[in-house]
């Protein structure tokens, strides 16, 4: 079994004008898709993200406000799943919600150390 | 609990919190602003949306609140900073107060303000939490048309200055009329399904029936036309669950198995139409 960490991309959190309505019924596929990954076994971990924060870069440790990229390539958050090989954790990747509002998810293997 | 059971709460409490936050929200903000208390919905439910994706909060309705609220506070502390609004003391109380606020209250105050007798839709948008495409399935008319209305019912519930009080049954009169129709035609949306592709959508129905129950629970609201209403929609639902089959498509009722109706909802109805056979005003 390995780690692959799933990074996700814009999505409904940085679309506007949606109704309450809306945001509830995306917001039950979400629930209904991370609670398939936790009984299938595979889910580890995740985090979502606000849209502020801070950005530090350069050899001069330059810190700026925001992220700012263009809102589809926002990270809005991420997860962590355990499966036998990146084909399976791909595969379980295209029933998330977030295509719905053409947002993306990056499948990356987790580099483990030895031993850890 | 099952996890469809739980996916499915979770929609409709949003649709619900949206209506009391429009409520809880006028009542600091001013009627004049419910634009920026629907701004802050909105940013509130996508932050909602992107905070309980991977996870839900213990009491997700208080969370939604305390984001709506703190919301809604910066936006006042801001105009207060510039001078551009005169805020009083109490009104940040109000937005310090625990959740909810006596949530009947304030949702009556909007159904009633909504039903000016020229905006009748308005009540699905800010009270149900519907969008203004999914009103204007409703009322068979064009999105833009819509949101024409709406723009316009926002106007005149501004030139009001407030939301109107309901507290007597004198207060309540003029207006009942409209909103029972408006109640009406939501549980009609959701009856024939004119929403969606699904022929029935029961959680609408069953939100028209809730507010319903308020009206009838509210001294000043509690008569027997409103009794009637609730009887009519407490019997058609219960037999809901038997108006569909297997293929989802929709029985004839002599062709129900009344055994899938819902006793509990005709005991419900049976009650109500018995309440609303008093007094000596004749409804259709």
């Amino acid at each position: 079994m390995a780690k692959f960490m799933y990074v996700f991309r814009g999505g409904a959190f940085v679309q506007q004008g949606l109704s309450p309505a809306e945001v509830g019924a995306h917001l039950q596929k979400w629930t209904a898709w991370v609670g398939e990954l936790a009984k299938a076994g595979v889910h580890e971990s995740g985090y979502a993200v606000q849209g502020a924060g801070k950005t530090i870069r350069g050899t001069r440790k330059t810190v700026t406000d925001g992220p700012y990229a263009e809102s589809k390539d926002m990270v809005t958050g991420n997860l962590v799943v355990l499966t036998s090989s990146i084909e399976e954790a791909t595969r379980l990747a295209t029933g998330c919600p977030i295509f719905e509002f053409d947002g993306s998810v990056e499948v990356r293997p987790i580099l483990e150390r030895e031993g850890m | 609990v099952d996890d469809g059971e739980i996916h499915g709460a979770l929609a409709i409490l949003l649709r619900r919190q949206a209506g009391r936050l429009v409520s809880a929200l006028t009542r600091v903000l001013g009627v004049q602003r419910i634009d920026l208390a629907e701004d802050i919905i909105q940013e509130s439910l996508l932050a909602a949306l992107q905070a309980w994706k991977l996870g839900l909060p213990r009491d997700p309705e208080a969370w939604l609140f305390a984001v709506a609220r703190n919301r809604a506070r910066d936006v006042l502390r801001r105009e207060r900073v510039r001078g551009e609004a005169e805020i009083v003391g109490d009104e940040l109380e109000t937005l310090e107060a625990p959740y909810p606020v006596d949530e009947h209250t304030d949702l009556l105050r909007l159904m009633f303000s909504c039903c000016h007798p020229a905006l009748s839709q308005d009540v699905l948008r800010l009270v149900c939490g519907f969008g203004p495409r999914e009103v204007a399935h409703t009322f068979l008319v064009e999105a833009s048309a819509m949101e024409k209305r709406l723009v316009r019912a926002k106007r005149v519930l501004a030139d009001d200055g407030r939301l109107v009080e309901v507290s007597t049954p004198a207060q309540a009169r003029e207006r009942l009329p409209a909103v029972l129709s408006a109640i009406y035609l939501m549980f009609d949306a959701g009856y024939h399904g004119s929403l969606s592709p699904q022929p029935i959508r029961a959680e609408i129905c069953g939100d028209a029936i809730r507010l319903g129950r308020i009206l009838v629970d509210a001294r000043a609201t509690s008569r027997p036309d409103v009794h009637a209403l609730l009887a009519l929609m407490c019997l058609h639902a219960a037999r809901m669950p038997a108006r569909v089959d297997a293929d989802g498509s929709l029985v004839p009722l002599e062709r129900q198995d009344r055994s899938r109706w819902d006793a509990e909802l005709v005991g419900c109805g049976m009650q109500h139409l018995s309440a609303s056979a008093s007094g000596s005003v004749l409804t259709a």
